[in-house]
């Protein structure tokens, strides 16, 4: 099981579990367990709202695609750590982590 | 004054499917969208991506369907306001309704049906302190009239295409001209990045670069914008205006306040025919929630189908409605 800490946008937190599955993204798991994601392009780094930051933890995660850059680039509030949900995989590099959801600052 | 039988808010690929639906009733549809476009997170978001599950299509690109959704609906002869954001929605006393736009254009018609996906797309803003009190005196998050900006000191925030175009055209009208950019260098569409960079080789743009957006300053109307470096170094940028840049998202907008009934941003709908708890209003597609929902786009068709046959209806109370199909039909005009 990989265990992640969860900040939501209203600042409430809990900490939630679930298990590696490489079809998966990290968006998913949030929207399932009714975190302020609003996902709305499903998945395809083509709308910044499932921003999250990790303050802690995500050593290892897959370098950053063009994609994910590109829409990262055009958001106002990215912060060291910033990353799109949708493009993290749920891979052990998440266990322990510590994310913060930001959605794409409007 | 627009008048219509049916106003749909949002023309995204259920709100043009619902014109062909309507068409087949013999009922004339105005469509009014936020974006300048027709297609909405479809042409706005992923046009060049394809979608795999609507039906009679292996794969086809988003740009593509909604072409032939255009197509499809060119024989019922629909009507757009494009680039206007829906504002309010007035009930009059004989049953008829009433929108309005921000622009301020208003459609009369006899039912309203809201297809609006997630809602208007509106610009992305900044974090920064007195941004509100800044807004049209000063800070502008599109480029409506480019004259607005001639001799003026201009400061664009962005690193987007739609933040280096802008640089690229405003560079040869406004006296003085920045781009902020958090990064060292621009990663979008290289020509333009290109041009940039080359304006600023020749002085007409100045490049602040590694930085970001942290304050505003004038008083009444804008007169510098603050911004900080990486290295938590702070410069002010004489400016006019600040135009951010920073792409659109989706909000729900004036339609919460209309009293309809909303569950976590989605209009809540009878599956019966997609009406709201508002008679004469309906709800289809990503915007409406029912138990079940899945937000696809095929979902969106067959409620844009049982919307229109109960719009009929309500429009034309104690009329039976026979279901008549296009092979035995045809369609006038194709």
């Amino acid at each position: 099981m990989i265990n992640i800490h969860v900040i939501d946008t209203d600042g409430t937190a809990r900490d939630i579990s679930f298990e590696a599955n490489k079809s998966s993204s990290l968006m998913e798991i949030l929207t399932k367990e009714r975190f302020d994601v609003a996902a709305i392009c499903g998945g395809m780094a083509g709308c910044g709202t499932c921003h999250i930051a990790f303050e802690s933890g995500g050593e290892g995660l897959d370098d950053i695609e063009d994609d994910e850059e590109f829409m990262l680039d055009s958001l106002p509030n990215i912060v060291t750590g910033s990353r799109l949900s949708c493009q993290l995989r749920l891979t052990k590099d998440l266990d322990g982590a510590r994310i913060r959801i930001l959605g794409d600052g409007v | 004054m627009i008048q219509t039988d049916i106003c749909i808010i949002g023309a995204g690929p259920v709100g043009l499917f619902a014109v062909f639906e309507c068409g087949l009733l013999k009922l004339k549809c105005h469509l009014i969208d936020a974006l300048p476009q027709v297609g909405g997170q479809l042409t706005e978001i992923y046009p060049l991506k394809p979608i795999y599950d609507i039906p009679g299509y292996p794969s086809v690109l988003a740009g593509d369907l909604i072409t032939n959704l255009m197509k499809q609906i060119e024989p019922f002869g629909p009507t757009f306001s494009l680039g206007e954001r829906v504002e309010s929605l007035e009930k009059r006393e004989d049953g008829s309704f009433v929108v309005t736009s921000s622009e301020g254009t208003k459609i009369e018609s006899k039912v309203v049906v809201i297809a609006g996906g997630l809602g208007s797309f509106e610009p992305r803003k900044p974090v920064l302190p007195r941004l509100e009190e800044f807004e049209r005196k000063g800070v502008e998050y599109m480029v409506r009239n480019p004259e607005l900006f001639r001799d003026k000191k201009v400061v664009i925030a962005g690193g987007g295409d739609s933040a280096l175009d802008w640089t690229v055209y405003l560079a040869e009208v406004a006296s003085e001209l920045s781009i902020v950019h958090r990064r060292g260098d621009f990663r979008g569409a290289p020509d333009t990045g290109a041009k940039v960079e080359a304006l600023a080789a020749q002085g007409k743009v100045r490049l602040v670069m590694n930085a970001q957006l942290s304050g505003l300053h004038g008083t009444q109307k804008l007169t510098g914008v603050e911004v900080t470096y990486d290295d938590k170094s702070t410069t002010t940028l004489e400016a006019d205006y600040l135009i951010p840049l920073f792409g659109l998202s989706p909000k729900l907008g004036p339609i919460a306040e209309w009293g309809l009934n909303i569950d976590k941003r989605a209009v809540e709908v009878d599956t019966r025919d997609y009406s709201t708890n508002i008679p004469g209003v309906y709800a289809i597609g990503d915007i409406n929630t029912y138990p079940g929902k899945l937000k696809l786009i095929l979902c969106g068709f067959h409620e844009s189908a049982l919307m229109a046959h109960s719009a009929y209806k309500y429009i034309n109370p104690g009329e039976n409605v026979v279901l008549k199909y296009t092979t035995v039909t045809g369609i006038e005009g194709m």
